[in-house]
């Protein structure tokens, strides 16, 4: 033991001198002379495999590296996909089931030693159908398998061989659906049409992947990303720091030259056609704690910081515009609506606020959920948050097709009408009529530790009580949060849900009765009329008439009150000034790429 | 001497056995298996069960002649996989062994209810992955009226529907809940398919029922083939296994760890131990005047501030308003500096209260009296006598404290973004990291009980008292 | 205080003195007795917050200290709020006050689990030694190896988060140094006089062991407590800061990591008022436990290496 301990005060105060000797104490390290360098926060990240990158610091990290066929188009709205490592957008059938792609010749992955010599590898359309394949095999685990499950032609069976676990999984067993005519052709067949195919393949989940470097780094390969994209892992601290650099053979792509109105002025298109990336080297820091992240931001140690409540007063003025104290600090202020939403959800199967059994218990218990949701009052949370979020009026998010902005929640908050319905429900003021009792609730929440989310909790709690109701908070870590919902074990729970996609499909599915927990369905819900519709527009391509149907299904549901809809998200986010290049993005993943870090 | 250091020796093996098993029992016991979560948000029950194989989370916990089957509901039934939620205490302490199989669900509300009246309700599950060799059993919690008849059918992958052996087949008498364990018997003459697909379907006939805490088990040899002794070997080959937040290996984890987590403990402790010794000679020097009481009473005072409002109060003032020291980062030595200062302020309190009782304990010694009776100096006493006694108790303290070199702090660790030890179990607190917070709970009291061991051998050293006995 | 050895008179007397003696001893030492009123003035806090609660609860209202008012929210200090109000417009010093309440029944209910264990375990160890007390020191030393913190945490994050969590992690960690001292007194005690000459007597195990010892070493119980007391609040805020903290109530921990938040907006009365509240109940209660071992059982040796 002595000896061991030895060994570390060695290396303890080897690696203090080299720091010591390498930076300055106002230098930001790290950073040569001429190099554009952009520091950020990262966040926690959960390995290099595109396959598992299911949370969005893993995602951003992986969209460094890794890329697919199409991406999202970095000024153009509304959004649209644009091809990266595809050639062209692919050519559809008739019947809509079949997409064919080009793939770009002569795009290498990066140098690596998992490839015969180090040197990088052309990519293929065996590349894609590999990874592909990767995200169906049952023995990764991966997140993603729903992008391809019950769509494309084969998938299922070769998913279900894959369990076996006794042998290997078999990737040289072909998956009918993905086809490779040429090395340089990539088909997908489906099923039956997918709207949503050409968002989902601009997902980490279906990047092109080199076999050689999943089977030459085996479990480590995590640590490991071998991808054809911008940059490079050059150094990762796990639990602190991770650098990434240029990667010297990048197969190359320019700017943008077309935007929206309003990018001209505002000089986003300024660097038009010219090749992408422009910063050298990103160093993103794990950091935690808020308030070191505010402080690391007013230092310029990092360029970019998200604005908490507790700031905000003294970052953004009463016009919601940024104090002038802020502004002579060289910081600039973005406003991202985000694509998501929020919600309280009541499970279905719960005896209290459940569905019902009965006719008299349906209609009963859906005037206590319209009454509970009713007291809950957008308008002090949306002062409370600092008017960082938008109060919402269904399921649909802003940023897709069928959401209106203008539109009015039919359960906004309204004290009297929810005295009202608690009364016409069986509670007078919150009191059961049959034993005189007060009525207990339980509510879930997440993110257990966190001040913002106890403190919102402990506001539901208070808006419950003035209509009567008493409401116990239960705060569980997010694993264990997933676990009760999808045991159907929580009465009401808070979730919110990000959206993979433009598309507002992409949410309706969290209230399609077969995605009943443990699927999506955390709420349970179930209603004949609003699955048979759901499954109509799953088919259907983007049109006016499915953008009525996703309305209907919102107000349907709405009416029915599975969930009490809370919020979408407002981010303000504060900017160093000689950041360039920047536009708020909703799924900004790859875009470090299109940044700009003037000399400061 | 040498049978007692080898007594000693002896001694770690059952409390690091211990330990083991207290983290084993809270963890793994009571928290249940983290199968769920590994699989993540869109798990199938394929996945899961995948999981609860390759981890070994589908066996005893400590022993136990049956292993945990997963099944699935049929297409149609409109069934999940059976949650297993709460338990009673009484349930938890029988799984706790596993002579009894069944884990039932405290609420009882996962059941499912048959509608018709007229003719079988069918209730079918499917067996991934069936031996038609081996010995499996059914467990379930029967609700249904009276003079309902239950009937247990198994279909083996490949034999024809019509040939079902009938498992079980029983009238239900009462309204009350009825358990029914149903063993399927291996049959080597059927060349049923192995690996295959078995199913199994419950009829009810006579009435609506409900069927709730549906659980297959499958029989196993070696009663040992436990949890518990995986993890037990596992360990001993110093395997942790992988964190489930971001996939990495524990051990290369911690590997990472040790050394930033060091460049802060080990000056806090080099620094607070010299301080603290030289303040508790000068007490103990002018033992009962006025900067006696003084120091006593400033210790007291810095042990009553909380260590978080210490790091929050020197982060604050230090790093951001008088700009001294960087507010975060592991870059340079002057990113340490600032958690240094802190820690040594922040524990040195209690430091300072201990070794001052150690020296005037030894103050009022018989030899201490002795020696000023024959005219020695205060000074003399104190440096040549007094410091060499207490040594002994000091230097136990020190050994003691080194576990804390190697856990690291956790509170200052986070907030001045170390990315140590501390900092990364404050990270597993935080996500529910259990294999990362039971390695390090692990790791940490065995370098407990080792410097425990180093200071009951020094003791023996030091002190021919011990020996003797 | 009864006594049924071999002459009573001359023993039933004994502990008498003991505890006079020792409040003689007690009462000089002037800056402890200060400190005993500000317990006391703590205690009477205590009673007023727990009256609060449950007036409000049997009324069936909402209680003063929970009412929000967002209009009111933020609030720097005035004379209507000494120290501002909080995110929901909730007084500060309201919630200090129902602090000093969650702090004592922390207190008290994690003693409720640790002194019954940690006494019972200890006297068996020390009476019958052999096997129980090699069983027992087993049972220490393995609870006793595990990082205290780490160990609180594992036990709260299975059981549950919140008062349950922290009390019944607590109670079944912090049990270790009790039972050592208590085994030490059973076994200096029992090779005493008027122990063997109880059992002589015909007493039985358990009657020498719990009506005989157990009143001589009562004291330290009362010093154990009083000098623990201190490390349940400190441990609280770090709990609170690690997510494992008191939900739905108002506690100096969830305040304290509520302010750090703020603290950098110059807000320094938050954290300013947590912490003094803390301070000198915990001030306080060490110089008072210190003092009290000085006069019961100076030879006793409490002081531990604080947890890092």
């Amino acid at each position: 033991m002595a000896f061991s301990i030895q060994r570390g005060l060695g290396l303890l105060f080897s690696a203090l001198t080299i720091c010591a000797a390498g930076c300055g104490p106002s230098a930001a390290p790290g950073g040569k002379p001429g190099e554009m360098v952009y520091y950020s926060e990262g966040g926690d990240i959960k390995g290099f495999d595109p396959a598992k990158a299911s949370d969005v610091d893993t995602a951003l990290a992986v969209y460094k590296v890794y890329e697919g066929l199409l991406e999202y188009d970095y000024l153009y709205r509304p959004y649209r996909v644009v091809p990266i490592l595809a050639e062209s957008l692919p050519e559809i059938s008739n019947d809509g089931l079949t997409y064919t792609f080009r793939i770009k010749k002569g795009v290498r992955f990066q140098d690596d030693p998992c490839f015969p010599g180090g040197k990088g590898r052309e990519v293929t359309a065996d590349d894609f159908i590999y990874a592909f394949k990767r995200v169906m095999d049952t023995k990764n685990y991966s997140n993603g398998s729903w992008v391809f499950a019950e769509h494309v032609v084969g998938v299922d069976e070769w998913t279900k061989a894959s369990e076996d676990p006794k042998k290997p999984t078999d990737y040289s067993r072909p998956i009918p659906g993905f086809e490779a005519p040429d090395r340089y052709t990539l088909r997908i067949r489906l099923l039956r049409p997918y709207p949503q195919l050409l968002w989902v393949l601009t997902m980490q989940y279906t990047f092109a992947m080199p076999r050689e470097a999943v089977e030459f780094y085996g479990d480590d390969f995590l640590n490991h990303p071998v991808g054809t994209g911008p940059y490079r892992l050059k150094r990762w601290q796990r639990n602190y720091r991770m650098e990434f650099e240029r990667n010297p053979t990048f197969h190359g792509q320019l700017y943008p030259s077309e935007g929206a109105p309003g990018d001209r002025e505002k000089g986003l298109l300024a660097d038009a056609g010219k090749p992408l990336p422009f910063i050298d080297r990103i160093i993103l820091y794990n950091v935690r704690e808020y308030y070191t992240w505010w402080q690391m931001f007013l230092r310029g140690q990092i360029y970019s910081v998200g604005i908490s409540k507790d700031y905000f007063n003294k970052v953004i003025n009463p016009d919601l515009g940024l104090t002038s104290d802020m502004a002579k600090r060289g910081i600039v202020l973005r406003k991202e609506p985000q694509m998501d939403v929020y919600y309280i959800g009541f499970n279905w199967e719960d005896p209290v606020i459940g569905g019902g059994k009965t006719p008299d218990e349906v209609v009963r218990h859906r005037k206590l959920r319209q009454a509970i949701t009713c007291s809950f009052n957008q308008d002090q949370i949306k002062q409370t948050y600092a008017s960082r979020m938008i109060p919402s009026a269904g399921p649909i998010t802003p940023g897709t097709t069928g959401y209106d902005p203008n539109k009015i929640y039919r359960w906004r908050y309204n004290p009297e009408l929810a005295r009202k319905l608690i009364a016409e429900a069986g509670y007078p003021d919150g009191k059961d009529t049959r034993t005189g009792k007060r009525l207990h609730l339980t509510l879930d929440m997440g993110g257990a530790g966190d001040a913002e989310t106890r403190q919102l909790g402990e506001m539901y709690v208070g808006f419950a009580r003035a209509i009567g109701v008493d409401i116990t908070l239960n705060f569980s870590l997010q694993p264990e949060h997933w676990r009760k919902l999808e045991h159907k074990e929580s009465q009401m729970f808070s979730a919110g849900w990000v959206m993979d996609y433009p598309d507002a499909q992409n949410v309706l599915q969290l209230w399609y009765g077969p995605n009943e927990a443990p699927g999506v369905n955390h709420c349970n819900y179930k209603n004949p009329e609003f699955d048979k519709l759901y499954e109509r527009i799953l088919t259907m391509q983007d049109s006016p008439e499915r953008t009525a149907l996703y309305q209907k299904m919102a107000d349907m549901m709405v009416e029915d009150c599975p969930a009490a809809f809370m919020f979408h998200r407002l981010i303000y986010a504060l900017l160093r000034d000689w950041v360039e290049d920047f536009k708020p993005h909703d799924f900004p993943y790859p875009n470090v790429k299109f940044y700009r870090v003037r000399p400061h | 001497m040498t049978a007692y250091i080898i007594r000693r020796l002896l001694s770690v093996i059952p409390i690091t056995l211990g330990v083991l098993l207290l983290v084993f029992l809270i963890y793994r016991v009571i928290g249940g298996d983290p199968a769920a979560r590994l699989a993540g948000k869109n798990a199938t029950p394929a996945k899961i069960e995948q999981i609860r194989k390759t981890f070994g989370y589908d066996k005893p916990k400590f022993f136990g002649f049956w292993v945990q089957k997963f099944f699935r509901a049929q297409p149609g039934a409109g069934l999940g996989v059976v949650p297993v939620s709460g338990q009673t205490v009484w349930e938890f302490c029988l799984n706790l062994c596993s002579f009894r199989l069944a884990v039932v669900s405290a609420s009882g509300q996962t059941g499912w209810n048959f509608k018709p009246a007229q003719g079988a309700t069918r209730l079918a599950v499917a067996l991934p992955d069936f031996d038609a060799r081996q010995r499996y059993r059914m467990e379930f919690r029967v609700e249904a009226p009276q003079g309902c008849s239950l009937r247990v059918l198994l279909a083996h992958p490949g034999a024809k529907p019509e040939n079902q052996p009938i498992i079980l087949e029983k009238s239900l008498s009462n309204n009350a809940r009825t358990f029914v364990t149903a063993d399927i018997a291996p049959t080597v003459d059927l060349d049923a398919a192995d690996g295959g697909t078995a199913q199994v379907t419950v009829e009810i006939t006579g009435g609506e029922a409900t069927v709730s805490a549906l659980q297959v088990w499958r029989a196993q040899s070696n009663p040992f083939d436990s949890q518990f002794w995986q993890i037990v070997s596992q360990f001993a080959q110093l395997n942790f296994g992988k964190s489930l937040q971001s996939n990495q290996r524990i051990s290369r984890m911690m590997a990472d760890g040790v050394v930033p987590s060091l460049c802060i403990t080990t000056p806090i402790f080099v620094i607070e131990f010299v301080v603290a010794v030289a303040l508790a000679l000068l007490c103990a020097y002018y033992r009962n005047t006025w900067l006696d009481r003084t120091f006593v009473v400033i210790s007291i005072v810095g042990m009553s501030v909380s260590g978080l409002v210490y790091i929050m109060l020197g982060q604050y003032f230090f790093s951001f308003e008088l700009g001294w020291f960087p507010v975060w980062g592991f870059e340079g030595i002057n990113y340490v500096l600032l958690p240094v200062v802190i820690g040594v302020v922040a524990s040195i309190g209690g430091s300072l209260r201990f070794y001052r009782t150690i020296m005037l304990d030894e103050m009022y010694q018989d030899y201490v009296r002795t020696a000023f009776a024959k005219g020695a100096s205060q000074r003399q006493v104190l440096f040549k006598h007094v410091l060499k006694n207490a040594l002994i108790p000091i230097l136990t303290n020190v050994v003691v404290a080194i576990p804390f070199l190697y856990t690291g702090s956790l509170m200052l660790e986070s907030f001045f973004g170390i990315p140590g030890l501390g900092r990364m179990t404050v990270d597993a607190i935080y996500t529910g990291d259990e294999p990362v917070l039971f390695a390090m709970v692990f790791i940490g009291s065995v370098v407990f009980v080792i410097a425990n061991l180093i200071t009951d051998l020094c003791y023996t050293w030091a002190d021919p008292r011990i020996r003797l006995q | 205080m009864t006594d049924t050895a071999a002459n009573p008179a001359a023993l039933a007397a004994k502990p008498q003195t003991l505890w006079s003696t020792a409040w003689r001893q007690f009462r000089r030492n002037r800056l402890a007795v200060v400190c005993l009123g500000i317990v006391a003035i703590y205690v009477a806090v205590f009673f007023y917050a727990e009256s609060v609660y449950w007036i409000a609860r049997i009324r069936d209202v909402v209680p003063s200290y929970k009412v929000t008012d967002f209009a009111g929210r933020d609030a720097h200090p005035s004379a209507a709020h000494w120290l501002g109000t909080d995110f929901a417009g909730h007084d500060n010093v309201a919630q200090l006050i129902q602090g000093v309440r969650i702090a004592f029944e922390i207190a008290i209910l994690t003693s409720a689990i640790l002194i019954p264990l940690g006494f019972l375990l200890g006297a068996l160890a020390g009476y019958f030694g052999r096997w129980v007390d090699t069983a027992i020191i087993w049972l220490y030393s393995v609870v006793d190896s595990v990082p205290s913190i780490l160990s609180i945490i594992s036990i709260s994050y299975v059981v549950g988060r919140g008062m349950k969590g922290i009390v019944i992690g607590m109670g079944l960690v912090v049990w270790v140094g009790l039972c050592r001292l208590i085994r030490g007194e059973y076994l200096k005690h029992k090779q005493r006089a008027y122990v063997v000459a109880a059992r002589s007597l015909g007493a039985g195990h358990l009657a020498v062991m719990l009506r005989h010892i157990a009143p001589n070493v009562l004291h330290i119980v009362i010093i154990t407590f009083t000098l623990t007391f201190p490390r349940f609040i400190l441990t609280e805020v770090i709990l609170s800061y690690l997510g494992v903290g008191i939900t739905g109530e108002p506690s100096w921990g969830v305040m304290i990591n509520d302010a750090k938040q703020r603290l950098w907006l110059g807000v320094w009365w938050e954290l300013g008022g947590a912490t003094a509240a803390m301070f000198f109940l915990v001030l306080a209660l060490n110089i008072v436990g210190d003092a009290l071992r000085d006069a019961l059982d100076p030879k006793l040796k409490t002081a531990e290496r604080p947890a890092a």
